[in-house]
C-alpha cells in the first residue's frame, strides 16, 4: 500500500497497464514529453517511449479517429482528451463511430478505447475548462461512462476500464486530483465496472453523488446528522450503465433520495435516476425525489462556488427531503 | 462509547402506556440488532420489542408488572461504535510514482489540499467509511401489518391528512400496497386511533382497597393479563346496563343436521362443532335486528350502526380470556366460519394471534362447551351492546304436540345493553337465533 | 514548383493477361449487380443502393493494386471491392436486404457492405469519418513493425469534411502507410466539383499535408492500378501516404467514358476477348446475380431480441429489461 493523490494513482495504473499489456497506447496533447498537463502521463514517455506515449496533433476528432483505427487493427488505445470541455470535436467519432462500430458490424468490428479526460468546476478555470457532459455520452447506446471519486477506486477503476471488452469514458474530476488522498494498493487489482460503493450507511434519506461532489455530500451529511437527520450516501463510481440494485436497495430502505451533480440539472444525468427509482421504487417513496445540480446555465468564472451545488445547498434538500 | 436511551415507541391505538411482562435481557448483555429485548402488554396484546440497534445493555428500567408511559426510557445501550480507521502511515515506495508538483496547464487551479477532505476521505471498498452503521428507527413492534408499509404518494398524503398511521392499515391493494380505500376505512373502523387525544383507560371510581399484610397468605403481582380483564370488566358492568335475557332453544333438528353433514365436512378437512351454525344464526339475525350491532360513540353522542359483521367469539387461553374475531361472518359459509374459528383459537391459544385478528367485533359469542352450565349473565364485549351466551345441550323430556318426548335442549343467554336496547328489542332478537337454531332449513334462505 | 508526382513506370502500364481478364470479368459482374440493384430500389424492393456506374474502374483497380494483408475502407459505393476481395455475391445480396444472414443483421441501411474476412471495415455513411480510422490502423501497423497498409476511398464531396482533413493530417505527420483514394466523379449530391473547392483540382490537397499527390484518369484501370501499386510501394518503404485522385470526369462538357467498355477494347486489342466471351461470361453474370437476389430476398428478417445484442459485449441490465 501506497498514500497517494488521485494523479499518482492514475499513473500508476497507466504505468502498471503498459508494462501488462503491450497493446496499450497512450496518445493525446502534451502527454508525452510534459506528462501531461495535470502530470497524470508523467514518466510514461520516458519508460515507454514514442511508439507507445504519443503528442498529437491539436485535433481531438484526429486523436479520437485515428485512435478507433488503432482499436480496430488490435491495439489497445488510451486517448487523452485534455479537458472534457473539448471534447465536441470528437464528439461525431464517439457517438457516431467508436459507440455504434460494434453493433453495426454484428460484433466483428468492436472498437476497444477508454478515452480519458478531466471533468468538473472548482479550479477556477471558467466556461470552457470546468464542463461535466457526462449525460451526453451515457444518452449514447455503447459507450460506458466511469467516475471515480478517489485514488484507491482511480486505479483500481482504470484497471477494470482497460480490461472491459467495450468503449469506456472515464471523466477524472480534476478539482480533487491532488486533494484527494489514499491508501492504494501497488500492483494488480480492479475494481468493478458497474458497481456502486455505500460510503456511509444511514436511515433517513439516501444521497447519490460522484466525483468532486461526493466529498460536499458527505459534509453536508455531518451537518445534517446534527440536525437529526441520518444519511445514506453513494457513491455511484460507474455512471452507466449503473449499479441500479444499490440505489434500489438504499432507497427502498430510506425512502428519500437525493441526487448531487455538478453538470447542469435539466437532462442532467440526476433526472435519468429520478425516473430508474420511480420505476423501481415508487410504493417506497416517502418523498418526492430531489436534485442538487449545476444551474441552467454556462460554467462562471468569477462566481464559480456560486454555480456549484457545494454542501452548504445540498444540506437544505437533504433536510427537507428528510422531512417532508 | 455512545450511550443511547430506548424508549417506548408510541404504537397508536390510542394507547399511552404498557406494562412490563418479561424482561429478555439484563444489563452487560450484548445484544444484536434485531434481538428480542422486552415484553410488553398493552391493551389487547402483549408485544415483544426487538434492539433497533447493536450494542450492549448498561441498564434496564422497570420492573416486572411496572406500567410504563409511552415514550418513556425502557433501557439504555452502549452502541457499537466504528470510527473510521486512522489512515495506515505510508511510505513511498522504490516504485515510479512521483509527485511532479503543480500542473503544466495554464488554465486552473488544482489545489493539494481542500477543505473536508482529509487523509482518511472516502474509503476504499464499500462499507469501509467511516460512520456507524445504523439500523432501522424503532424497534419492531408487532401489532403493525407492516413495518414499512408501501403506498403511493397520493396516499400517503391522505393518511398524513387523516392522521392515520400507514403501518396499522391492513393493505388490500395490489403488490400489498396501503390504499387511498384503505385508509379511508380505517378511520371508521373500530380500534381506530381516534382524531382527538387517547381513550382514557377508566379509572376506579372508588378508592384502591387495601388488603392488610398478614401471616399465612401468598402475594402475587396481579397485572399482565388478568389485570388487563379486570379493567375492561369493570368499565363493562360500570357503564352498561347489563340485562340477561334467557331462553330455552330445540336443538333437535340442529343436532340432526350436524350428524349428517359431520362426515362431508371431514372430508373437506374440518371438524364441524355448533359454534359456527350459531355464528350464521346470529350473524342473519343481526341483519333483521340492526339495533344489536350497533356501538354508543360517547365523545360525539352518536349511535353507531354497522353494516358489517364481525362476531367476537371469547375464547379461554392460559394467558387468560382473549376474543378472536370472525370477520365477515354473514358473508362466510359454515365450513369457513369453522376453519376460521379453528385457525383463530389455536393462534390465540399459542399467544400467536395479531392484533388485528384480536380486535373489530361488533358482537361477541361466549361459548363455554360442556361446562357451560344451565344459563349465565355474561358481560358484555364493551362497547358492543349485547353478548350471546351459548350453555350445554342437554337430553331432556320435552312436550311436544301434547305428548312427553325426548328432546335436545340448550338455553340460550343474551345480555344486552338497555341504555340502547330495549327489552323487546332483544327479545325479539333472542327469537330470531332461536328460530334459525330450531329451523336451521331457514338458513337457507340467508346464505349470500 | 511541381505539385503533383507522378507515377513510377516501373509499375504504370503493367498488367498481366490474367490481372486484365479477372478484372475486366470482375467489373462486368459489378456492373450487373449495380445495375439489377439501381432497378429494384427504382421499384422499392430495396430502400437504398449506392451505384458505382461509371467507376469500377476505379474502385476495382485500386483494390487490385492493394496486398491482401492490407485494410479497406469503403465510403459508400465500392461494394465492388469487397466482391473483389472475397465477399460472397450472395452475402452482398443478404446485406442489401438487411436479412437474418446480413453480417451487419439488418442494422444499418445498405451500402457499403464489410468482410471481415477480406478486411473490408465496417464504415458510417457520414462522409469522411473513416478516413482517421484508415490512418489509425496504417498507423498502428508501422508502430508494430508490420507491413499492413490501409486503402480508403471516398468521393471529391469528402475533402471538404473536418475529418479529411483530420486524418490527412495525422497521415502525414505520423508517416502512417495510407493510400487514400479520391473518387473525383464531378459531382458530390447536386454539388458540382467546381463549388466544392477553390484548389485545382483535389490531389493538389496533399501538398497542405505533406502528402504525395497524383491524378489519374478514374476511368483507366491499368492507370489506376499503376498509381495505386506505386503509392503502397513508397508508403510500406516509410515514405508515408499519397492522395490519389481518380478523375472520372474530367470537365462537365466532355461525354463520360465507360471504363468497362474501355477495359473490354482494351483487352480485345491485347487478344484477349471476344463476342464469344462476352456472351458467356453475360450469361453466367446474369444468372448468377438473380441466383443471390433470389435468396436474400426469400430470407427471413433478424430476430427482434437481435436489437439489443452487441450494443455492449455483453448484455447489460438495462437492455436486458428492454428486451424482455
Amino acid at each position: 500500500m501506497t498514500q497517494m493523490n488521485m494523479v499518482q494513482a492514475i499513473n500508476d495504473a497507466l504505468r502498471h497497464e503498459m508494462r501488462r499489456d503491450d497493446r496499450v497506447v497512450v496518445l493525446g496533447e502534451d502527454v508525452g514529453k510534459v506528462g501531461g498537463v495535470f502530470r497524470v502521463t508523467a514518466g510514461l514517455w520516458d519508460e515507454f517511449g514514442d511508439d507507445r506515449v504519443i503528442d498529437t496533433p491539436l485535433s481531438e476528432g484526429g486523436i479520437v479517429g485515428t485512435a478507433i483505427g488503432m482499436a480496430l487493427y488490435g491495439l489497445l488505445p488510451v486517448p487523452e482528451i485534455q479537458f472534457s470541455d473539448f471534447i465536441y470535436p470528437a464528439y461525431d467519432q464517439i457517438v457516431s463511430e467508436l459507440a455504434k462500430l460494434r453493433w453495426r458490424s454484428g460484433g466483428e468490428y468492436p472498437a476497444k478505447m477508454v478515452l480519458r479526460t478531466p471533468v468538473g468546476g472548482g479550479i477556477r478555470g471558467g466556461l470552457y475548462h470546468s464542463q461535466s457532459p457526462e449525460s451526453l455520452f451515457i444518452h449514447v447506446a455503447g459507450l460506458k461512462v466511469v467516475c471515480p471519486s478517489n485514488p484507491h477506486d482511480a486505479k483500481g477503476l482504470l484497471l477494470a476500464s482497460i480490461r472491459d471488452p467495450d468503449p469506456v469514458l472515464f471523466f477524472e474530476p480534476k478539482r480533487i486530483y491532488r486533494a484527494s488522498k489514499g491508501e492504494v494498493p501497488e500492483g494488480d487489482y480492479t475494481v468493478p465496472l458497474g458497481k456502486a460503493a455505500v460510503v456511509r450507511a444511514g436511515t433517513d434519506v439516501t444521497v447519490l453523488a460522484w466525483g468532486a461532489m461526493l466529498y460536499e455530500a458527505i459534509a453536508a451529511a455531518d451537518e445534517a446528522k446534527k440536525q437529526g437527520v441520518d444519511c445514506e450516501i453513494v457513491d455511484l463510481r460507474t455512471l452507466w450503465p449503473v449499479d441500479i440494485e444499490t440505489i434500489v436497495a438504499s432507497v427502498k430502505k430510506t425512502g428519500r433520495v437525493v441526487v448531487v451533480h455538478e453538470a447542469p440539472k435539466t437532462c442532467g444525468f440526476g433526472a435519468e435516476l429520478i425516473a430508474l427509482v420511480n420505476e423501481k421504487a415508487f410504493l417506497h417513496l416517502e418523498a418526492p425525489p430531489a436534485r442538487v445540480c449545476g444551474f441552467d446555465t454556462p460554467f462562471p468564472y468569477t462566481l464559480e462556488m456560486d454555480y456549484l451545488p457545494l454542501a452548504h445547498r445540498i444540506l437544505p434538500a437533504v433536510v427537507a427531503t428528510a422531512r417532508y | 462509547m455512545a450511550r443511547w436511551e430506548f424508549k417506548l415507541p408510541d404504537i397508536g391505538e390510542g394507547v399511552t402506556e404498557g406494562e412490563i411482562v418479561a424482561w429478555l435481557v439484563k444489563p452487560g448483555d450484548v445484544v444484536a440488532e434485531d434481538q428480542p429485548m422486552i415484553e410488553v402488554m398493552t391493551d389487547k396484546a402483549t408485544v415483544t420489542i426487538t434492539a433497533p440497534k447493536a450494542g450492549t445493555v448498561m441498564e434496564t428500567r422497570g420492573k416486572i408488572g411496572e406500567i410504563v408511559p409511552v415514550h418513556g426510557v425502557l433501557l439504555v445501550f452502549d452502541l457499537v461504535g466504528a470510527a473510521s480507521a486512522a489512515p495506515a502511515a505510508g511510505g513511498t515506495n522504490g516504485h515510479a510514482v512521483k509527485d511532479d508538483g503543480p500542473a503544466a496547464t495554464a488554465v486552473g487551479d488544482i489545489k493539494e489540499t481542500l477543505p473536508g477532505m482529509g487523509g482518511a476521505g472516502v474509503g476504499a471498498s464499500p462499507g469501509s467509511g467511516g460512520g456507524v452503521s445504523v439500523g432501522s428507527g424503532a424497534g419492531a413492534v408487532q401489532g403493525y401489518f407492516n413495518e414499512k408499509p408501501l403506498a403511493t404518494p397520493a396516499t400517503r398524503k391522505l393518511a398524513r391528512d387523516m392522521s392515520v398511521d400507514l403501518r396499522r392499515v391492513p393493505p388490500s391493494g395490489p403488490q400489498g400496497r396501503v390504499t387511498k380505500t384503505d385508509v379511508e376505512g380505517f378511520t371508521r373502523a373500530p380500534g381506530a386511533a381516534p382524531t382527538a387525544g387517547h381513550a382514557p383507560t377508566p379509572a376506579p371510581a372508588y378508592a384502591p382497597v387495601h388488603i392488610a399484610a398478614g401471616p399465612l397468605e401468598e402475594r402475587i403481582p396481579f397485572a399482565g393479563m388478568r389485570r388487563k380483564i379486570s379493567q375492561k370488566m369493570a368499565q363493562s358492568t360500570h357503564t352498561a346496563a347489563h340485562f340477561t335475557f334467557v331462553e330455552e332453544c330445540d336443538v333437535t333438528a340442529l343436532k340432526a343436521l350436524r350428524a349428517r353433514l359431520k362426515g362431508p365436512a371431514e372430508a373437506a378437512g374440518v371438524k364441524l362443532s355448533f359454534l359456527p351454525f350459531i355464528v350464521k344464526a346470529t350473524a342473519a339475525a343481526l341483519k333483521k335486528h340492526p339495533m344489536l350491532n350497533t356501538a354508543l360513540d360517547e365523545s360525539t353522542s352518536e349511535l353507531v350502526f354497522r353494516k358489517y359483521f364481525h362476531i367476537g367469539i371469547a375464547t379461554a387461553t392460559e394467558a387468560g380470556l382473549m376474543v378472536p374475531v370472525v370477520k365477515d361472518a354473514d358473508r362466510r359459509s359454515i365450513l369457513d366460519i369453522a376453519r376460521e374459528i379453528e385457525r383463530l383459537s389455536t393462534a390465540a391459544r399459542a399467544g400467536k394471534a395479531k392484533l388485528d385478528e384480536l380486535q373489530g367485533s361488533t358482537f361477541t359469542i361466549t361459548s363455554l362447551g360442556a361446562q357451560g352450565g344451565l344459563f349465565a349473565t355474561p358481560i358484555i364485549n364493551f362497547p358492543e351492546v349485547a353478548i350471546l351466551g351459548v350453555h350445554q345441550m342437554k337430553t331432556k323430556p320435552v312436550v311436544k304436540d301434547g305428548q312427553i318426548v325426548i328432546g335436545d335442549v340448550m338455553l340460550l343467554s343474551l345480555s344486552f345493553d338497555h341504555r340502547i336496547v330495549d327489552g323487546h328489542i332483544g327479545a325479539a332478537f333472542a327469537y330470531e337465533i332461536i328460530g334459525y337454531l330450531e329451523n336451521p332449513d331457514r338458513l337457507w334462505l340467508e346464505m349470500a | 514548383m511541381q505539385t503533383l508526382a507522378s507515377v513510377d513506370p516501373a509499375h504504370a502500364g503493367v498488367l498481366s493477361d490474367e490481372l486484365g481478364i479477372a478484372l475486366y470479368e470482375h467489373m462486368v459482374l459489378v456492373r450487373a449487380v449495380d445495375e439489377r440493384l439501381v432497378a429494384l430500389q427504382r421499384d422499392g424492393v430495396i430502400a437504398s443502393h449506392a451505384s458505382a456506374i461509371g467507376e469500377e474502374a476505379a474502385i476495382v483497380g485500386a483494390a487490385a493494386a492493394m496486398r491482401d494483408e492490407d485494410w479497406i475502407f469503403p465510403s459508400s459505393r465500392e461494394f465492388a471491392a469487397a466482391l473483389w476481395r472475397g465477399m460472397p455475391l450472395v452475402a452482398y445480396a443478404h446485406h442489401v436486404f438487411g436479412t437474418a444472414r446480413d453480417p451487419g443483421r439488418g442494422r444499418n441501411a445498405p451500402d457499403p457492405p464489410f468482410w471481415k474476412a477480406a478486411r473490408v471495415v465496417s464504415v458510417s455513411p457520414l462522409v469522411g469519418t473513416q478516413i482517421p480510422h484508415a490512418v489509425g490502423v496504417a498507423w498502428a501497423a508501422s508502430m508494430k513493425k508490420v507491413d499492413v497498409a490501409s486503402l480508403v476511398y471516398f468521393g471529391e464531396g469528402a475533402t471538404s469534411s473536418n475529418d479529411f482533413h483530420t486524418g490527412l493530417n495525422f497521415a502525414g505527420v505520423t508517416k502512417a502507410p495510407v493510400v487514400a483514394l479520391c473518387r473525383n466523379n464531378g459531382w458530390a449530391t447536386s454539388t458540382p466539383a467546381s463549388k466544392q473547392t477553390a484548389s485545382a483540382g483535389f490531389a493538389v490537397k496533399a501538398v497542405a499535408y505533406g502528402l504525395r499527390g497524383v491524378r489519374v484518369d478514374g476511368t483507366d484501370v491499368v492507370a489506376v492500378l499503376g498509381a495505386v501499386r506505386d503509392a503502397r510501394a513508397r508508403a510500406a518503404s516509410g515514405l508515408g501516404g499519397t492522395l490519389i485522385e481518380a478523375v472520372m470526369l474530367r470537365n462537365e462538357t466532355e461525354p463520360r467514358v465507360d471504363p468497362v467498355l474501355r477495359t473490354r477494347q482494351h483487352l480485345e486489342g491485347r487478344g484477349l476477348w471476344d463476342a464469344a466471351r462476352q456472351e458467356r461470361l453475360s450469361r453466367e453474370v446474369h444468372a448468377d446475380v438473380e441466383r443471390a437476389i433470389a435468396e436474400a430476398a426469400a430470407t427471413e428478417k433478424p430476430a427482434r431480441a437481435s436489437i439489443f445484442d452487441d450494443v455492449y459485449a455483453e448484455l447489460p441490465w438495462h437492455l436486458r429489461e428492454e428486451r424482455d
